[in-house]
């Protein structure tokens, strides 16, 4: 029985997917004389295939190499063998050999704030994290405050996403993310911005419908869901009579200030109409929320 | 005092932001003194909710203690406004470099004293981001003016108090002068907004 003669070098590469790679199996001088054994016996195997011969070199007595041109080509294990006593052909040392891509830059990097509550905002960044690496790769989502780097935020199960919880308006942002493995490191774009422009806020809620002495119109009110202190918000109504599919907006120039109530206009006397509205940055950065619940009401009858 | 327009043109030509971004940075930081300012009152009365008596009756309003290493913000009114933009500046940042850790060690306390109050506890370390990020701000705002800062504060409330009043009593203190301060930036940095204009 062959003792462990000898090893590789490197041990566990981590090869770039197309890049040409060389090994090393260096003989152990004490098995030279006990199993009569010689650089030129060993015979480089991927799996269990024999890689050809053009491929080795005797570099000396104890060495031999093998190199390969497109590491595409490799597999795991790539061992080193010898035929010891003329016919037996034993292991001498084995490696894994994991093949891979380093990170691409990633692309389109873009951040929301979604509002959840009254008081709770989450920032979500979005990216494309490039091809496939077939190697475990780390994107981490990097923030900093011109005078403050913050925590670094790790996405979850994904890599082109990530959540951020504590949000704070009023102070510019700069974001980046960052993609790293065993082959190497790359950064995107950085983004700046002030998280009180990517808002999404929540719908206005508790719409509430009234008519009025006037048959034509209707009262519309209800509660605005993220504080004034934070943004003044401007908003989009729409309504429709309460057996039709065909919307009808109000004219968003006439509701292009921050308010609680609109009262709409021009309607059919006596009929029902369903109202929905939604709702955005008063200066048109950000996002418009979801379209409110809808609410319906009925203009009193003409006289 | 050194007329403010001249101090901003010659401040903002040195610095790399120009006059229109320093005016911008400006009404960005007027407008987190009124979230500030929102937020801290309702810190305030979250914080005397949760510390039971005499902290949530009525007519409790011990008199201002000083906190160690945070300046009160009891510059009389005239003198305050007597003062340069820049030295207002400085003090601001100078109260907002210290309340992040003052806030941090109201935080723990609280932790302790009262570990189910979630929202207590998420408004204490929001009000201490919001100091952070205002610092900055300020002190963005001051380097494009070209005043120099005060140097970086090393403050927090100390060892452990002897007693949970004690710890109460001191937190208490620091959530009232979060709040003080906070009406203090809203008012000089409404004056500044006035000063440069977009």
């Amino acid at each position: 029985l062959v003792q462990s003669c000898g090893y590789i070098i490197p041990e566990s590469p981590v090869l770039t997917l197309g890049s040409n790679f060389t090994a090393l199996c260096i003989l152990n001088e004490s098995c030279l004389d006990f199993g009569n054994i010689r650089a030129n016996q060993i015979i480089w195997k991927i799996k269990n295939s024999v890689v050809p011969k053009e491929q080795y070199r005797v570099i000396n007595r104890t060495v031999s190499s093998v190199t390969f041109s497109d590491t595409s080509t490799l597999a795991t294990p790539l061992t080193c063998n010898v035929l010891a006593d003329g016919q037996i052909e034993q292991n001498i040392y084995g490696i894994a050999v994991t093949l891979g891509l380093p990170p691409e830059k990633p692309e389109n990097l873009s951040c929301i704030v979604h509002q959840m509550s009254k008081t709770k905002f989450i920032m979500t960044c979005t990216w494309n994290p490039g091809r496939d690496t077939f190697l475990a790769t780390d994107f981490r989502l990097k923030s900093q405050w011109p005078l403050e780097t913050l925590p670094d935020c790790e996405p979850r199960g994904v890599n082109n996403s990530c959540d951020i919880f504590n949000v704070q308006f009023f102070v510019n942002l700069e974001v980046w993310v960052e993609a790293k493995n065993a082959l190497g490191k790359a950064e995107s774009e950085h983004i700046d911005f002030d998280p009180v422009d990517i808002v999404k806020p929540l719908p206005p809620h508790n719409l509430a419908v009234n008519s009025r002495e006037l048959p034509t119109v209707l009262k519309l009110s209800w509660e605005n869901q993220i504080t004034v202190v934070v943004m003044e918000l401007k908003f989009n109504i729409r309504y429709r009579i309460s057996d039709s599919s065909d919307w009808m907006e109000v004219p968003p120039e006439d509701t292009a200030s921050h308010r609680t109530s609109f009262t709409v206009q021009s309607l059919k006397p006596y009929t029902k109409y369903v109202f929905s509205l939604r709702c955005m940055k008063k200066n048109g950065l950000g996002y418009w929320s979801d379209w409110s619940e809808e609410k319906s009401g009925v203009t009193s009858e003409a006289k | 005092p050194v007329d403010h327009a001249n101090l901003l043109s010659s401040a903002s030509s040195s610095s790399s932001l120009s006059q229109q971004e320093v005016a911008t940075k400006i009404k960005q930081t007027h407008r987190l003194t009124v979230l500030l300012k929102h937020c801290s009152e309702q810190l305030l009365a979250e914080y005397v909710r949760h510390q039971g008596e005499p902290f949530s009756s009525p007519d409790f309003q011990p008199p201002a203690v000083a906190v160690p290493g945070l300046p009160s913000p009891s510059v009389p009114p005239e003198p305050w406004q007597a003062l340069s933009d820049g030295k207002r500046l400085w003090h601001l940042v100078a109260a907002y470099t210290t309340l992040p850790g003052l806030l941090g060690s109201v935080l723990r306390q609280q932790a302790e004293l009262n570990p189910l109050a979630s929202e207590l506890h998420r408004q204490l370390e929001a009000a201490a981001r919001q100091c952070r990020g205002l610092a900055g701000n300020l002190e963005g705002i001051m380097g494009a003016l070209g005043v120099p800062g005060p140097p970086p504060p090393s403050s927090s409330l100390g060892g452990p108090p002897p007693s949970a009043f004690l710890a109460k009593m001191s937190g208490y203190h620091v959530c009232r002068l979060h709040r003080d301060w906070a009406m203090r930036s809203h008012e000089a940095l409404g004056l500044l907004r006035t000063k440069y204009p977009l």
